[in-house]
C-alpha cells in the first residue's frame, strides 16, 4: 500500500490537473498554477487561490482550492437569511417573517473551495485534503482573513434546475447559467449578483420549493458538511445567492485541526 | 330596466337627516378602498363630522371631511354620495405603494433589466382626498356621475384654504364577490393569514394605517409576484371604472400610486392644474328665463359653504370679458341664489368636444 501525500499543485501536475477537471484549459492550468505558488509565498492575505493536490505514488487523485481572503478582486456576493417581526398586541397577531438581504458579508473571508476527486480516490481523500487546506490556515492565520467560509452546494444541480433559482434568480438574470464546478473562483457569479434585488426581500414571498431549498446543501457534500462541522464550521444564514446552499463560516482563531 | 332619468338632480351637502337613506346606500355599495363603512354609527360619525367642517371657519386643511349628497329632487330619494377627507392620513401617515422602476445592469454580461418595484411611501400624506363616490346604477350612463364627482371640484375651486394644494382620489382594485383580491392574497396575507375583509374587520375603526404598520416595509420586487397579482396592480374594480374615468379626464395622473391592500390606483394631481378648476368661472348672476337654459351643458355651483349646491343645466355663457350670467327662476330657487349673488360654471364637455 504506497503512501498518500498533499502537496501543493506542481508544474508537472498540469495534464493529470486537466483529466481529473475534465473542462478546463490548457491557459487556465498555467494561470493556477502560477497564482497558487505567488499564494503560498504571499505573506499577506491574497485574493489568489492555493492549490493543494492529493497523489497516490505519482498519480493524481484530488484537488483542492484555498482563497486567503475571497471578493477583493470583483464582489463577492451572498444573502444573509434573517427575521421580521410584524406584531400589534391590539390585533392579536405576531408574525415572524424570513428575510433575504443580498450583500457582500463574505468579503475578506478565507475560503475553501470544494475539492475535486478522481473516481477512485480512497475514501479517506477528502479529510486528507481538508486537513492540509486547514493547517495552512491554523498554522499562520496572519496569512488568511479572520473568518473561514466554505459555500456548500444546494439542492438542485447547482444551475437552472435548483428550486431557489426558479424562484429567485431567474426573475433578474434570464440569460444561460455558467457551469459551476465548485473549484474555480466563479466571477459570473459576481456579475449574477449584480442584477439580484438590493432591497431585502421576504422569503415568504418565494415558492414554497424555493422555500423549502434555502439553507439545505446538497446530498452530494454530506461527507464534507460533517467534516467542517467537526473542524467548527456552521452555517450563520448566508446563503449562495443561486441555489440558496448554506455558507458554512467559522472564525480563524476558533478553527480546530481535522483530527482523522 | 333603468329607470327613466330624472329631470333635476341636485348636488348639496349631506345632513344628519340623511343617514337612514345614507345607510341604503352603503349597504348597495362595493366592498373596496374608500367606500361607506356599512355600519350606522360609523356613518353618523361621517355626517356629524362633516356637518362640522362645513359650519367651520377653517383656514388651513386638517381633519375635516365633506360629505356630499345627489338628491332627485321629484322623489326625494339621494342617488349618490361623494365627499373629500381635507388631509388623507391626518394626524397619522396615509400610506401607498409608489410604482419604481429600478434598472439591475451587469455590463459584463450585456444585460440591463429595468425591474419593477413597489415601495412603501407617505408621499401622500396631507394631499386632500376624494372619497366614498357612488351613485345609483340608474344613473351611470348620463351626466349625473359628473355633476356628483366635479362638484366637489367647484367647492375645491370656491374654498382652497380649505384644502391641500395636492389631490388624490383612492379607487378599489380587482376583488371577488366575497371580498378576495389577488393582491392581498399574494402580499398582505402572507403576513396577516387572513384576507381583507378580515383585516379590515380586526382593526375595527383604527384607521388604514394602524394596519399598513403591519404590512412588508421593504420594496416588492414584482417579478416575485404570482402572475395574478402582478396583473391586479394599477387595476380597478370594475365598479370603479367610471368615477375612474371622470378623475382622469379631469386631469389625474395614474401611474405613480397603488393601494397598498388591493394595488387599485391612486390617482393624484396638483389642485389647480384639474380641469375643473382651470376653466370654470366666476359670474355674477340676473334673473332670466328658460330661453336661457339652451345653451351648452354646464356644471353650475353656488358659491356658499353649509349651504353649497350644485346641479346640471343648460347656459348661454356670457362672452369672457362679461361677467353676467341670466338664470331662469327655478335654478336661482334651485340653488339659493339671489340676483348678484356669484355663481361658479364650468362646461360639463371639454372645450371643442360634442355637447
Amino acid at each position: 500500500m504506497s503512501a498518500l501525500l498533499v502537496r501543493p499543485l506542481a508544474p508537472q501536475d498540469g495534464a493529470a490537473f486537466m483529466a481529473l477537471h475534465g473542462g478546463c484549459k490548457e491557459h487556465q492550468v498555467h494561470a493556477l498554477l502560477a497564482g497558487s505558488k505567488r499564494a503560498f509565498a504571499c505573506a499577506t492575505p491574497t485574493t489568489e487561490m492555493r492549490v493543494f493536490v492529493l497523489l497516490r505514488d505519482d498519480q493524481l487523485l484530488g484537488a483542492a482550492g484555498l482563497i486567503a481572503s475571497t471578493g477583493l478582486e470583483l464582489p463577492r456576493y451572498s444573502f444573509r437569511s434573517g427575521q421580521v417581526v410584524h406584531a400589534s398586541a391590539e390585533m392579536g397577531m405576531f408574525k415572524r417573517a424570513g428575510t433575504l438581504v443580498l450583500g457582500n458579508d463574505l468579503t475578506g473571508a478565507a475560503e475553501l473551495r470544494l475539492p475535486l476527486l478522481a473516481e477512485d480516490a480512497p475514501p479517506e481523500a477528502l479529510a486528507l485534503l481538508l486537513q492540509a487546506q486547514l493547517s495552512e490556515v491554523l498554522t499562520q492565520p496572519q496569512r488568511f482573513g479572520a473568518t473561514l467560509i466554505c459555500e456548500l452546494p444546494g439542492q438542485g444541480d447547482g444551475g437552472p434546475a435548483s428550486p431557489f433559482w426558479q424562484g429567485l434568480g431567474r426573475h433578474f438574470y434570464s440569460g444561460q447559467l455558467p457551469p459551476d464546478d465548485g473549484f474555480f473562483p466563479p466571477a459570473l457569479r459576481s456579475h449574477i449578483g449584480r442584477l439580484l434585488p438590493k432591497h431585502p426581500l421576504y422569503s415568504s414571498f418565494l415558492p414554497a420549493a424555493a422555500q423549502a431549498a434555502l439553507g439545505q446543501s446538497n446530498d452530494c457534500c454530506t461527507t464534507l458538511a460533517a467534516l467542517l462541522h467537526q473542524s467548527g464550521l456552521r452555517a450563520r444564514g448566508q446563503l449562495n445567492i443561486v441555489d440558496g446552499g448554506p455558507v458554512l463560516e467559522a472564525a480563524v482563531d476558533e478553527l480546530r485541526p481535522l483530527v482523522i | 330596466m333603468n329607470a327613466p332619468t330624472p329631470e333635476r338632480l341636485l348636488f348639496r351637502t349631506g345632513r344628519l337627516s340623511d343617514l337612514p337613506q345614507i345607510e341604503r346606500i352603503a349597504a348597495a355599495s362595493a366592498i373596496g378602498i374608500g367606500s361607506l363603512p356599512p355600519d350606522r354609527e360609523r356613518l353618523y360619525d361621517k355626517l356629524r363630522m362633516s356637518s362640522h367642517a362645513f359650519g367651520a371657519e377653517v383656514d388651513v386643511s386638517g381633519e375635516e371631511i365633506y360629505f356630499f349628497v345627489l338628491e332627485d329632487l321629484q322623489t326625494g330619494q339621494l342617488m349618490g354620495t361623494s365627499g373629500i377627507a381635507a388631509s388623507a392620513g391626518f394626524g397619522d401617515r396615509f400610506y401607498s405603494y409608489r410604482n419604481e422602476l429600478i434598472v439591475h445592469a451587469s455590463a459584463e454580461l450585456g444585460v440591463a433589466n429595468k425591474i419593477h418595484t413597489l415601495h412603501l411611501c407617505h408621499d401622500l400624506t396631507g394631499a386632500s382626498l376624494l372619497t366614498s363616490f357612488y351613485i345609483d346604477p340608474a344613473l351611470e350612463s348620463g351626466p349625473w356621475p359628473q355633476l356628483l364627482s366635479r362638484a366637489r371640484l367647484l367647492f375645491m375651486a370656491e374654498h382652497p384654504q380649505r384644502f391641500a394644494s395636492r389631490l388624490a382620489a383612492e379607487s378599489p382594485g380587482p376583488c371577488d364577490a366575497a371580498g378576495h383580491s389577488p393582491f392581498w392574497a399574494a402580499v398582505g396575507q402572507r403576513f396577516f393569514g387572513i384576507d381583507y375583509p378580515q383585516a379590515e374587520r380586526l382593526a375595527g375603526g383604527r384607521s388604514k394605517s394602524f394596519i399598513a404598520e403591519l404590512m412588508p416595509q421593504y420594496p416588492i420586487y414584482v417579478p416575485l409576484l404570482p402572475p395574478d397579482a402582478q396583473l391586479a396592480i394599477g387595476q380597478l374594480h370594475e365598479s370603479a371604472e367610471l368615477p375612474f374615468k371622470i378623475l382622469l379626464d379631469e386631469g389625474f395622473e395614474a401611474d405613480t400610486y397603488v393601494d397598498l391592500f388591493d394595488a387599485g390606483p391612486t390617482v393624484e394631481a396638483p389642485l389647480t392644474q384639474l380641469r375643473s378648476l382651470r376653466h370654470n368661472r366666476r359670474l355674477r348672476v340676473s334673473r332670466g328665463t328658460d330661453e336661457h337654459t339652451n345653451g351648452q351643458p354646464c356644471l353650475i355651483a353656488n358659491t356658499l359653504t353649509q349651504a353649497f349646491r350644485a346641479t346640471l343645466a343648460r347656459l348661454s355663457l356670457p362672452g369672457d370679458d362679461e361677467q353676467d350670467l341670466a338664470l331662469p327662476l327655478e335654478l336661482l330657487e334651485l340653488l339659493e341664489l339671489s340676483v348678484g349673488d356669484e355663481v361658479r360654471v364650468v362646461p360639463l364637455h371639454p372645450e371643442g368636444s360634442p355637447s
